[in-house]
């Protein structure tokens, strides 16, 4: 999970870093779906660590 | 420990089968075990009345929502009622009823304490305690169980966690905002490498939380393109003559009205730039005035007089030509979450509604044609 969460957490910080700087524009069209991605991978990734209950 | 002959005639352990002749021991109404979500209020109600569980939970909310009681009968259930195959009380359960018990009356007494019947001021703090017990459950990944006490506690944990991150949100939007963008982006990408190395080492599990905590509300700055610099509240401008207008106006977030009816335009093009973070910016315009504007909205809208467009990402244009010997403002927004606002009159608020009226269309009308033409015809009032 850790592992998941973090490369997850590393490629979305990269997209923020280039829109940050203006190197590259995400409109908000495209960003939420990443965002939403981003956040249901580490969801995901949590859920299936946990194991069924 | 096991059975004694004092025990109740209601078996002291789980019979195999699943709920078998329920006639030969009086029913009792205890919380379910193992039909629950939180603590297994309306699994119990269910099983009691022979009812569908969800139907009952549907109920439950719709109390809640109706003043709290169905908070408050939930949080009475869970105090008073038993679980199923509970032990007897012992020392520590009286220890946490007792608690649960105090919290309660505490709560109550805050709620009559604040006026009414104190279920509208007692319906926030239940619901501050559903949302932590929710973000403790989705934290921990482990159901609420054991005594109310513990119940509490959690709840109390998951408040807290949900009050800190949300501090992280405000303070990452409000960085991000002011252009610290990058510095948010670098930590992200920071917790993300840590988290990274801890799936190998172990440890920084919690980085998740706070992480998405600062990485969404930048993901938000970042794409509607709200820029908070230039200050906040509420800013309202009205030049009295031409060069007392700037070229340009800008609100990081809040209301800002820039208000020209004072001014006399001379014919030609005026360009003004009007830029808003996230809030409303009101222009309000000479009657003998044409508009043409250019706008880009992160999130939210423009409205210029009976013109208007909404939405996200939205590249608004509507540059209309002036006849010859008029004015024309050229606006040019810049907005990131909010509204732009063009308007001959403080009074025409509903301008886009009103087009479903009956009125005049050409009081409203603003092609610059009409309305000249209705100047020239001199049905003016002045």
């Amino acid at each position: 999970m850790s592992l998941t969460a973090g490369v997850v957490l590393v490629v979305f910080g990269i997209v923020l870093l280039l829109d940050s700087t203006d190197t590259l524009h995400v409109g908000i069209g495209a960003m939420a779906p990443i965002a939403f991605a981003a956040v249901g991978a580490i969801l995901l990734a949590s859920g299936l660590s946990r194991g069924p209950r | 420990m096991n059975s004694t002959p004092d025990n109740p005639p209601s078996s002291p352990t789980p019979d195999p089968l699943p709920d078998p002749a329920p006639a030969a021991a009086p029913r009792r109404f205890e919380r379910s075990s193992g039909d629950r979500l939180i603590g297994g209020v309306c699994g119990g109600l269910a099983r009691y009345f022979g009812l569908d569980t969800t139907l009952v939970r549907i109920g439950m909310v719709a109390l809640a929502a109706l003043g709290g009681t169905g908070l408050i009968v939930y949080a009475a259930a869970l105090i008073l009622v038993p679980a199923d195959g509970e032990v007897p009380p012992g020392p520590h359960d009286a220890r946490d009823r007792a608690l649960a018990v105090g919290v309660a009356i505490v709560l109550t007494i805050i709620g009559f304490a604040s006026g009414g019947f104190g279920l509208g001021a007692l319906f926030p703090l239940a619901l501050m305690a559903v949302a932590g017990l929710a973000v403790w459950w989705f934290a921990t990944g482990e159901r609420p169980s054991g005594g109310p006490g513990e119940i509490v506690r959690r709840a109390a944990q998951g408040l807290g966690l949900l009050v800190g991150c949300s501090a992280l949100a405000i303070g990452s939007f409000l960085t991000s905002g002011l252009g610290g963008g990058v510095v948010v982006a670098a930590l992200v990408i920071a917790a993300g490498a840590a988290l990274v190395a801890a799936a190998f080492v172990g440890g920084a599990r919690w980085l998740v939380l706070p992480a998405i905590a600062i990485a969404l509300p930048l993901a938000f700055v970042s794409a509607t393109g709200v820029d908070l610099d230039g200050g906040f509240g509420e800013r309202h401008v009205r030049p009295g003559t031409l060069a007392e207008v700037k070229r340009s106006y800008k609100l990081g977030a809040g209301e800002l009205v820039i208000d020209l009816r004072d001014v006399k335009l001379p014919a030609g093009d005026r360009r003004l730039k009007v830029g808003i973070g996230a809030g409303h910016a009101l222009v309000l315009v000479p009657q003998d005035v044409c508009v043409a504007s250019t706008a880009k909205v992160g999130m939210g809208g423009v409205v210029v007089f009976e013109r208007d467009g909404g939405g996200v990402d939205v590249d608004w244009s509507d540059l209309r030509r002036a006849p010859a010997g008029t004015a024309r403002l050229v606006i040019d927004g810049d907005v990131g979450l909010g509204l732009l606002d063009v308007r001959h009159n403080d009074a025409d608020h509903d301008v886009p509604r009103r087009r479903f009226e009956s009125f005049d269309a050409n009081e409203l009308n603003d092609s610059c044609a009409t309305r000249v033409a209705s100047r020239g015809s001199g049905a003016s009032n002045g």
